[in-house]
């Protein structure tokens, strides 16, 4: 507890937490310069930007007070370790990343990397091997470090980084797990990923993150990805970090010509999340599908911020969000469509649907359109309600209770976007996560 | 589950009259001085939830600096738009020259 | 309205309201300071409270910044070079209680704009109150509203000799301290329309202001405050116009609507101001804030807006819906050609238990202009079965120009039923191509098209209003397809 004395003026705040200059000077030790150079340059941006606050248009609805940065300490890098015995579900890939507190793995169980076909490397490792590779995508093309406060962080300080390649016209069979987990009390874990998939090249990657609900973590993440000409790619993000943890993601993904990027996020974790995703259609013909599911019960806060962009002609984007709210829970959801000058021949649609399942529980939801060219059909349509009476009325007259009415109402609402997970095991846990919020 | 905070000293009020009492994350709660009595309430406007202990204390009367929201520091109740509804209001008492607020 | 207009009767592209009249003007000295507050406050008569209100206003004004979060460019603003007063010398006169006539420049200005201000040219059916510049110079129709109890008078006059009432509402729904324009007008507004309709009263004619500016260099500050008691309606209407000047104008309006049990309101809003020509230079800056109480019980009001001129709008007409059962209603087509920026749209806070609420917006955008929607829907955790239903469509009209929709909309209650839905996209040239084939001509065949994308709209507006509407935005349009 303290007490603050009233002062009229505040001043300006840019550390946030414990990401200061000192914990600065021990990240990144021994670095080749490639990455030293953009980690201080993120740590400039960083310096010359001021910490959130309630008043920043970006942060009213999500107080950055709900993240306790000052209870986390800044960690140095993670070491490699040996990976450890096989997890559930490893067999379906052919790559696991396992990223904890005391290091991370890399398990190349089919050989895909061994056999040339993909590449997964910790960062520091790929700037000294594949220089040349990496190289052009080390300048933030897609994730500027002026973005955000949390990108130029993350940036600054990541104590985690990967590289993800696929090269021009593989197919990655399995695909690759990246599993992050944490435990313990204030850890930070600031992961940084860079995904390229050459020309042609097709593959699916699941994130998924896990914590026990009473370790209080933080994680401030970074993502970027590169789809070079007609690459196809599934991403799946499965955020089931516990309640106590809190995180602040950024991640975007480049399309160029021809290829395709399904991104499915599903956040059921956090106690306070604030995401933001987006999409770059960039060539004629891109192609971007986002789908995400969420569910914000107790005290769960969860802020979401979607972007599609087109800044091409001859682009397509759909978007579909669905998520609940129960008890004190609270959810943010904006997305925003924008077609940048001469993107003729667009087609973008943004579907945001919110259930609010109890009073007190809260949704916003802000879809927006920002046109800047003409020959396009952009569209959005967004609703707040709850699921409905006439339908748990039908299915309670055919003898169904009560509970069971909603809880195959809320399967029906969920699995519009549950049915396009690929992974059969992931889909039944959002089963799990929903029955269990609705008390079956 | 209620427990009483303690929360500042009788004579932190001496050349003010109001503090901003800090618990963590959201729990920041204004402490005001009138005619000797204390009074707890929020330090969130109902309007668009910004901290607002800052803003002009007129007799019981707070007003928000942003948008003018006011509200009644006894009862919490809102007095003026654009205040969307009234503020929590906390007990407060005094111990030994210690203030305490009931969270 | 429109038939009197004969004189201007050519549609052409030129802006035709655009003269300038030659009267005889009684005016402060540029800048903004107490003196001048306390200047105008004396000119107007008013007592003690409002000046000191003005103050407290001025004072606040002083410590905001003035925002810049609307998608609009513009430059800086000089606060310290606009006159916050300007009269026309005989009404100036004739408020000191003197007995003037109306200036004839002031009666041929508004005879040229279709706007009688003389009881015996009056038009059928509209009351009429006329603004120009700072003052209010006409009301119209006063025995037959006198007769039902009626007040419907500048609020300059309403302040002198209904000052309980004006006391207890003004400010009550837009206080002083609501956002910077909102301030700037509290200090220093001049004047405004004021209407009050008894309990159970339907009023018989519409109520309607038009305001004009003239004077060079000139904000104009009105107040607009209409309260409608239980069980009363009332139809208002408002217009706009002003001459063309290579330099920008500040118009910051402030109207505020009260709706007690079961009454009605409805406003309807033709803007028209100059705005600026093909190259962006000169035109109004129009700051304006709108909003409606919804106090009562079953209370309902109506915002239907048609914006057509200014080089930049900034307005949200809104709703509190604080009342149960009471409803509130948003219509607005909103065209913008040339380089004209228009951030606009619309909040509707459900406070009050069965609220229900309608949005239809309808913008198109044409050369290189900047058409914004902008909207909030709110449902309050005390607000039991609320519902919301919001269209918002957009027709760009050329390849240089913008259209956006940002909406924004938060539901605290289980029981609330919210929908959005927004589309942008190319003016239809299935339909084009189907009018065309049937032997009409480009232009006629956009003008229907456009027509019907705003037709939802216009059929909310009184017959003569609409007419105009269609007019307008015809006019709005000649010359914007290649």
């Amino acid at each position: 507890m303290s007490t603050i004395d009233l002062a009229p003026e505040r001043a300006v705040d840019t550390v946030v937490g414990p990401f200061d200059e000192e914990a600065f000077n021990v990240c990144g030790k021994g670095e080749p310069s490639l990455l030293r150079a953009k980690r201080e340059q993120g740590f400039h941006v960083y310096k010359n930007l001021p910490a959130p606050t309630s008043f920043d248009e970006e942060w009213r609805r999500t107080n950055p007070r709900l993240f306790p940065f000052a209870d986390f300490r800044a960690g140095g890098a993670l070491p490699r370790i040996e990976p450890d015995d096989p997890g559930e579900h490893d067999e379906d890939f052919d790559v696991v990343v396992n990223v904890g507190n005391d290091g991370y793995s890399i398990n190349d169980r089919t050989g895909a990397i061994r056999g040339g076909q993909v590449m997964v490397l910790p960062l520091a490792e790929a700037s000294e091997s594949c220089a040349d590779l990496i190289e052009p995508y080390l300048n933030g093309q897609a994730l500027p470090s002026d973005w955000d406060k949390f990108v130029a962080l993350n940036d600054a300080f990541w104590n985690f980084g990967l590289f993800i390649y696929v090269p021009p016209g593989v197919e990655l069979e399995k695909g690759i797990h990246l599993k992050y987990s944490m435990s313990g009390d204030g850890n930070a874990l600031v992961p940084q990923v860079l995904i390229v998939l050459g020309e042609q090249s097709q593959a699916s990657i699941l994130e998924s993150m896990s914590s026990p609900d009473d370790a209080s973590c933080l994680s401030i993440a970074t993502k970027e990805i590169y789809l070079q000409p007609a690459a196809r790619l599934t991403f799946v993000t499965n955020q089931e970090w516990g309640r106590g943890a809190c995180q602040i993601a950024n991640d975007m993904a480049m399309v160029d010509s021809d290829a395709q990027i399904d991104w499915i996020t599903l956040n059921f974790g956090t106690g306070v999340s604030k995401l933001k995703l987006g999409c770059d259609v960039c060539g004629s013909g891109a192609c971007a599908e986002l789908d995400g599911l969420f569910f914000c019960n107790e005290k769960q806060h969860i802020d979401q911020k979607t972007l599609q962009i087109h800044s091409a002609p001859h682009t397509y984007s759909r978007l579909l969000y669905k998520g609940a709210v129960q008890d004190e829970g609270h959810s943010v959801y904006q997305g925003v469509i924008q077609a940048r000058p001469g993107a003729v021949k667009v087609d973008a649609y943004q579907t945001n649907n919110n259930l609010v399942l109890s009073n007190g529980a809260k949704a916003d939801t802000i879809p927006g359109l920002l046109i800047d060219a003409d020959d396009l059909k952009c569209s959005h349509g967004a609703t707040i309600g709850n699921l409905d009476p006439d339908q748990v009325f039908y299915m309670r007259s055919r003898g169904l209770a009560e509970v069971d009415a909603r809880r195959l109402l809320m399967r029906g609402f969920y699995d519009e976007v549950a049915d396009r997970i690929p992974y059969a095991w992931v889909r039944d846990q959002v089963h799990r996560h929903v029955d269990a919020r609705l008390g079956v | 589950m209620k427990e009483w905070m303690e929360a500042a000293e009788v004579s932190d009020f001496d050349r003010t009259n109001r503090k901003l009492v800090d618990f963590g994350g959201l729990q920041q709660i204004g402490l005001f001085k009138v005619d000797d009595e204390f009074y707890a309430i929020s330090a969130y406007c109902t309007h668009q939830q910004v901290q607002m202990v800052h803003g002009y204390l007129d007799g019981h009367e707070l007003m928000c600096p942003l948008h003018g929201a006011r509200y009644d520091i006894r009862s919490g109740e809102a007095l003026a738009l654009p205040a969307m509804g009234p503020v929590k209001t906390f007990n407060v008492k005094i111990e030994d020259q210690k203030i305490f607020i009931e969270v | 309205m429109a038939d009197i207009d004969t004189e201007n009767k050519l549609v052409d592209n030129e802006y035709k309201y655009g003269f300038v009249s030659d009267v005889e003007m009684d005016e402060a000295p540029k800048g903004l300071n107490e003196d001048i507050i306390r200047f105008i406050s004396e000119k107007k008569g008013e007592p003690e409270w409002m000046l000191e209100w003005r103050m407290k206003a001025y004072q606040w004004w002083l410590t905001k910044d003035e925002p810049r979060w609307a998608l609009l460019d513009y430059p800086e603003i000089d606060y310290q070079d606009i006159r916050y007063y300007s009269a026309p010398k005989q009404m100036s006169e004739r408020f000191k209680g003197e007995d003037g006539e109306l200036d004839p420049e002031v009666k041929r200005a508004f005879e040229k704009l279709g706007i009688p201000v003389e009881e015996q040219e009056r038009l059928q059916g509209v009351a009429v109150d006329a603004v120009f510049d700072s003052v209010s110079v006409a009301t119209t129709h006063r025995e037959v509203l006198e007769e039902h109890g009626i007040i419907f008078c500048s609020i300059s006059e309403a302040m002198r000799e209904h000052p309980d009432l004006v006391r207890k509402y003004l400010g009550s729904v837009v206080p002083y301290t609501d956002n910077f324009f909102a301030s700037l007008n509290s200090a220093v507004f001049t004047d405004g329309s004021f209407a009050y309709i008894p309990p159970g009263v339907r009023c018989p004619v519409e109520l309607s202001t038009y305001f004009r500016i003239n004077a060079m260099d000139t904000g104009q500050f009105e107040r607009t405050l209409i309260v409608a008691d239980k069980g009363s309606y009332v139809s208002y209407l408002e217009g706009c116009t002003a001459p063309m000047r290579d330099t920008n104008q500040l118009h910051a309006a402030v109207v505020e609507l009260i709706a007690l049990d079961d009454a009605q309101i409805k406003y309807a809003t033709i803007q028209n101001w100059y705005a600026g020509n093909a190259e962006g230079v000169g035109g109004i800056y129009n700051f304006v804030t709108k909003r409606g109480h919804c106090r009562g019980r079953n209370a309902k009001i109506s915002w239907t807006q048609v914006e057509a001129g200014a080089a930049i709008t900034w307005k949200y007409p809104s709703c509190i819906l604080q009342g149960d059962g009471s409803t509130g209603e948003f219509y607005s087509v909103a065209v913008t050609n040339n380089r004209m920026q228009a951030d606009t749209g619309t909040k509707m806070i459900h406070i009050g238990n069965n609220t229900k609420s309608t949005i239809v917006s309808k913008g198109i955008s044409a050369d290189q202009s900047k058409n914004t929607y902008r909207g909030m829907v709110q449902i309050m955790p005390t607000a039991e079965n609320c519902r919301n239903y919001s269209i918002c469509d957009s027709m760009l009209v050329g390849s240089e120009c913008s259209a956006n929709t940002v909406p924004y909309i938060e539901a605290e209650n289980s029981s609330a039923i919210v929908e959005h839905e927004a589309t942008t996209s190319r003016i239809n040239e299935d339909q084009l191509f189907y009018i065309r084939s049937r032997g009409i001509d480009e232009e006629s065949a956009i003008n229907l098209v456009v027509n019907g994308f705003c037709k939802e709209v216009f059929k909310q507006l009184p017959m003569e209003f609409a007419v105009e509407a269609t007019k307008l935005l015809e006019m709005k349009l000649e010359g914007s397809i290649g």
